[in-house]
């Protein structure tokens, strides 16, 4: 079993990237890899309550919702969010300090900065 | 060697040159070579040189959903796939490289 690390650091509005990173994630888990997606920069931004309706862009909610199903970690940097004064995540995302962001990177076998 | 790429940019971006360049000088060297391309990596299927890499032994797969968003059609040689082709690549290679 490899562990694969997903970064996902671009705004997600201005692209669809990120749900496509997300997207991505969920089918790395095909092969019984551990999957771990880490929120970083402007990219936390995907984990904070929004609704991107009312812009007529689709929710990530599906996305967010397999990957809890699969057991997937889902990390969300602290400094990003502490400089953006964030406040609020959706759920089952767990708040990491730079150290375990980096720990995590480490032990990946493979990493994808999407 | 097993050697898998990811690729998601479109082929306007210098990391479609970048990616032919490392998988030739990988078949040359007789290792094993997988590409995937997905969200706008899906248009190097379009550029003759990056097409070509499917007669040179390099295995390629596409996302196929994302390709019919973006009205790709069919080029021989080349699966259109899903992300489980994505997973297999990355399961099975001995490294892994991603261009996005």
């Amino acid at each position: 079993m490899k562990k694969i690390t997903v970064i996902v650091r671009n705004l997600p509005f201005n692209t669809r990237r990120n749900a496509e990173a997300l997207r991505m994630s969920v089918g790395l888990t095909l092969r019984e890899d551990k999957v771990t997606v880490i929120f970083i920069d402007d990219g936390i931004y995907s984990v904070t309550p929004m609704k991107p309706e009312c812009i007529n862009l689709s929710s990530l909610d599906r996305e967010f919702g397999a990957l809890k199903m699969l057991k997937c970690c889902l990390l969300a940097d602290k400094p990003s969010i502490e400089k953006r004064g964030i406040k609020e995540l959706i759920e089952n995302i767990k708040l990491a300090d730079r150290e375990e962001i980096v720990r995590t990177m480490n032990e990946s076998d493979i990493i994808i900065p999407f | 060697m097993k050697l898998g790429i990811l690729l998601t940019t479109s082929p306007e971006n210098e990391n479609t040159n970048t990616v032919i360049a490392i998988s030739k000088a990988a078949r040359e060297e007789g290792h094993e070579v997988s590409i995937f391309l997905m969200y706008d990596g899906v248009y190097n299927v379009n550029k003759k040189e990056f097409a070509e890499l499917a007669g040179k032994g390099v295995d390629i797969a596409i996302c196929a959903f994302n390709a019919e968003q973006r009205k790709i059609s069919k080029v021989d040689g080349i699966l259109f796939g899903s992300q489980y082709d994505h997973a297999c690549i990355a399961s099975d290679v001995d490294r892994f490289i991603s261009f996005g």
